[in-house]
């Protein structure tokens, strides 16, 4: 009795309070730039690249407190020499190109580790490099909401030329895409999404959403464009899901959301499955 | 008739050692030009060049009689080796596929507007798949992907196609209607066409003018048709020369030949003209050829 | 003859490239591991020439090091294994550090778990002559996270108690407690007297010196804290149990007892909840962790926010700046009174 009563009050709860507003508003403009980003990387073999980058910002944070200057720019910075070191590797790598992610991503935990070691007036590194969904100051929101107004119209306007570079970057070249420099704007976007991303929300809710809503995507969708939509359908609920759930049920907000795409992952591979079962039955 | 391709002395290699050598030959306007030679001769690396991926060591390329210094501009709609089988795993539609080939038409930055769709169902009608447009490319056979690649690289209105072996990995009945669907653009939209295969059997009858890179004592030079005889007859003593004899369109024997070509009689009818004049000019090159350096090795 | 040597030539020609490549990727190797020299050269380790005749002592945390030094006095020289200034709980020993214990004649760490990895250390250790000293075996501990559980309203649905503390089950900021303090002083003083007997009056003095600082302390925060009985104060992590246990104050951690776990969004509310409830007027935060979460709640309640030092460690601007247990100690209580004022 106490419980339902409870409930009915909850109901509008989560919206009282100011954090689990801004946790939800910059949840869901990061989950759909992510999604954005990830469709790019993942078909340019990049996957891993939101791992390589967060890792790489510790080494950023490590110098800049090494340094004597904001951390923060240091991550910036790193992540963005980071991603271009990933897209020249790749480059040199051919058909290997996957192994420039994990090249770079162990450069960048080496670097920090050695690093770290040299930093004396540090506090707790991570604490300063990985932000938490939860506890999100009214400064990292307005940086979101400016990143994402930037990110999602370079996706628009330059989504031709993405799916062009993406589906076959050597013919995109040919037929005059400036190949370079759609790649260098979107290696510099994904880099300072990355460094915000794990600033703001943390290295986990990003590295994740940059992979698994488009793998899930990628299972069931019918075309390119779809593909997108759902990656960020798909990203967008598990963010808001998972902070629903951390919410009323006191999971930790970061691994849940997690959790749910992973679920959607498996819930479209099974869809798709049982799908290409009923064609193929229907072909035989 | 003028040159849309004009090759002179071009060198290449990725290290000291030099992939193409001295290579010359020229593809006229209108022209069906097929090239062959053994794996690893280089072909792919010459497709590169002729693309403006890669810069020749020494020598020029000319297209269009601009000197080649980048693609872009150029009106040369290039199908890559495998592009379908590489594009399967690719989650899009025929029809996305086929609008990015017109990205030029479009521009960047820009939104592709009705018009620019409507161009790319044409294209897909001219590979006869536009009933496929909505189907994921990954769905398609292999032949039928290799189509909507095509009509991907139709859709920018090319006046040069270069195919990098388009034969490969698709059945033979997809290569029939493949090489049905290049003679039918090289001979009614004028679209010329240089096409790397090692197929030469099924692609010599369409083309008029077979340019053989070969190893050994011949491989620094690009052949006109006269040595083709030489390089076929190794592999196919019965049928060679009458099939140099239909690329020139001298097209009664080659068909009597193979009947399975008698359809295209009518295309190569109507072009005789054509044919006859591409004809005289290669036999000048053939001669040019062989009193130069390449010719004087192979004899 | 002349053939393979052309042969070689000609071989050697053709990996010019890769030749120059390797150099390169050689050079900036050197480079890298000369700018990692330079940096390791500008931190010292090892006990010195100044060391001779002294005591060596290694110690774990920073409480160690301030507590061994105030009975000490010249008569030792120490180490500490956490860099000053760093979070103890996500700290580990490097190979070097493991020098410095070889060298030592006594390691002294707090226990109940915010160095537990001094033990997997000691196992390693081959230096026979080394006294091993738990600071704290003499004070009884406190559960982590006991003392705010009892008559909290909102216990029996939240699950932040499971939260793995991976110190273990107890709270070990027993020198929070000026009276811990002192025990753990008195343990330290009568493991340098066992080990060092020439200079037992020295030791004996300075301990009472310290004694009597740790009673002024205390009764500073009793007089100070007594008006403020049964309040509740919400840190940064659960890391006060001692200090509110002995002035009748009650902690809310943000976060478990070790400082790096990440709140869920339920904790939040309940924080902000008993925030309002209570009528708290103050959000404590740590340097060495980044105040994000303080601030967050602050920023939705009304709050201000102060630093509270637990002296998990402190930053070398401090030690430089002459600050030490009792000034950061009284630091708080100001801060504390002042909070609630």
């Amino acid at each position: 009795m106490r419980n339902t009563e409870k409930e009915v009050r909850r109901m509008p709860e989560i919206l009282q309070y100011t954090y689990m507003q801004r946790a939800l508003f910059v949840g869901l403009l990061l989950s759909v730039i992510v999604a954005c980003l990830g469709t790019v990387m993942v078909h340019k073999r990049l996957s891993l690249i939101g791992d390589a980058l967060s890792h790489s910002s510790l080494a950023g944070v490590a110098l800049g407190l090494l340094m004597g200057f904001n951390p923060i720019v240091g991550a910036m910075s790193v992540c963005i020499i980071a991603a271009f070191s990933i897209e020249v590797i790749r480059k040199k790598l051919g058909n290997h190109s996957e192994l420039a992610v994990a090249i770079v991503m162990s450069t960048g935990i080496g670097l920090a580790g050695v690093m770290s070691g040299f930093v004396k007036s540090s506090a707790d590194f991570n604490s300063f490099l990985f932000g938490s969904i939860v506890a999100i100051s009214s400064f990292e929101a307005r940086l979101v909401m400016i990143l994402s107004v930037i990110v999602l119209l370079a996706f628009i306007l330059l989504y031709k030329e993405l799916f062009y570079i993406s589906f076959d970057e050597q013919a995109a070249s040919i037929s005059g895409v400036p190949v370079g420099t759609v790649n260098a704007i979107f290696t510099i976007l994904t880099a300072v999404t990355v460094s915000i991303a794990a600033r703001t929300v943390g290295a986990l809710i990003v590295s994740s959403l940059l992979v698994v809503p488009v793998a899930a995507a990628m299972s069931i969708a019918r075309s390119y464009r779809t593909t997108v939509l759902w990656a960020a359908f798909v990203s967008v609920c598990s963010t808001i899901g998972g902070l629903v759930l951390s919410f009323y049920l006191g999971l930790k907000p970061g691994g849940t959301i997690v959790l749910i795409s992973v679920a959607f992952f498996l819930i479209f591979r099974c869809i798709a499955f049982f799908r290409g079962r009923s064609t193929s039955s229907k072909g035989a | 008739m003028e040159n849309v391709i004009e090759v002179t002395g071009m060198s290449f290699g990725y290290t000291r050692d030099m992939i193409l050598e001295d290579v010359d030959f020229a593809v006229e306007r209108g022209d069906f030009a097929v090239v062959i030679g053994d794996n690893g001769v280089g072909k792919s690396t010459m497709v590169k060049l002729l693309l403006g991926v890669l810069r020749p060591t020494k020598g020029s390329i000319s297209i269009c009689g601009k000197n080649l210094t980048s693609l872009r501009g150029t009106g040369i709609g290039y199908l890559p080796q495998n592009s379908g089988s590489k594009a399967s795993t690719f989650p899009a539609t025929c029809e996305e596929i086929v609008m990015s080939g017109l990205y030029k038409k479009i521009g960047f930055g820009r939104f592709p507007g009705k018009d620019h769709k409507k161009k790319a169902e044409e294209a897909l009608k001219m590979v006869d798949m536009l009933d496929k447009r909505k189907s994921l490319i990954g769905e398609l056979s292999g032949g039928q992907q290799q189509r909507v690649m095509l009509a991907r690289v139709l859709a920018g209105d090319p006046e040069i196609l270069i195919l990098d072996e388009p034969t490969v990995g698709i059945d033979a009945e997809s290569v029939d209607r493949l090489l049905h669907i290049l003679h039918h653009l090289n001979i009614d939209k004028k679209v010329t066409i240089l096409m790397v295969t090692h197929d030469v059997e099924k692609a010599g009858p369409y083309a008029n003018r077979v340019l053989c890179l070969s190893e050994g004592a011949c491989r620094e030079e690009l052949l006109p048709d006269a040595k083709i005889v030489h390089a076929h007859a190794h592999s196919h003593p019965h049928g060679g020369v009458e099939h140099i004899h239909c690329a020139n369109c001298e097209h009664g024997d080659a068909h009597g030949h193979d009947a399975e070509h008698c359809a295209e009689c009518a295309h190569c009818d109507s072009s005789c003209e054509h044919g006859d004049h591409v004809h005289h000019e290669d036999k000048e090159h053939a001669h040019h050829a062989q009193h130069g350096k390449g010719g004087e090795e192979n004899a | 003859m002349n053939s393979y040597s052309s042969k070689k030539a000609s071989h050697h020609i053709s990996r010019g490239t890769d030749v120059r490549r390797a150099a390169a990727g050689v050079f900036s190797l050197v480079m890298l591991l000369g700018a990692m020299t330079i940096f390791s050269g500008c931190k010292k380790r090892g006990f010195g020439k100044d060391a001779e005749g002294k005591v060596k002592v290694v110690v774990s945390i920073y409480p160690m090091y301030d507590f061994v030094q105030k009975i000490g006095g010249d008569q030792v020289a120490v180490k500490m294994l956490v860099p000053a200034g760093t979070e103890p709980h996500s700290w580990e020993p490097s190979t070097r550090d493991m020098l410095d214990l070889e060298d030592a004649d006594m390691f002294v760490y707090n226990g109940a778990g915010i160095d537990a990895w001094a033990e997997d250390v000691l196992d390693t250790v081959q230096n026979k002559n080394l006294t091993v000293l738990e600071a704290s075996e003499d004070v009884t501990l406190l559960k982590s996270g006991e003392d705010h559980h009892d008559e909290d309203e909102h216990n029996e649905e939240d699950g932040h108690e499971e939260h793995d503390h991976h110190h273990g089950e107890y709270d070990p900021h027993v020198w929070l407690s000026p009276k811990n303090a002192e025990k753990e002083l008195a343990t330290i003083a009568d493991a340098l007297i066992e080990k060092d007997p020439d200079h037992a009056d020295v030791y004996r003095a300075n301990l009472e010196a310290a004694k009597k600082e740790c009673e002024a302390l205390d009764s500073a925060f009793r007089e100070k804290l007594s008006a403020y009985a049964g309040r509740y104060i919400v840190v940064a992590h659960e890391a006060y149990g001692y200090l509110c246990e002995n002035y009748g104050l009650k902690q809310i951690g943000i976060e478990g007892v070790s400082a790096d776990q990440e709140p869920d969004a339920a904790r939040m509310r309940e924080i902000i909840d008993m925030v309002k409830e209570y009528g708290i007027k103050c959000i404590f935060f740590e340097e060495l962790v980044d105040p994000k979460v303080a601030k967050s709640i602050a920023e939705e309640t009304g709050c201000e926010t102060r630093a509270l030092s637990p002296l998990d460690g402190l930053t070398k601007e401090d030690i430089d700046a002459g600050r030490e247990y009792f000034s950061v100690m009284r630091d708080n209580l100001e801060t504390l009174a002042a909070s609630f004022e």
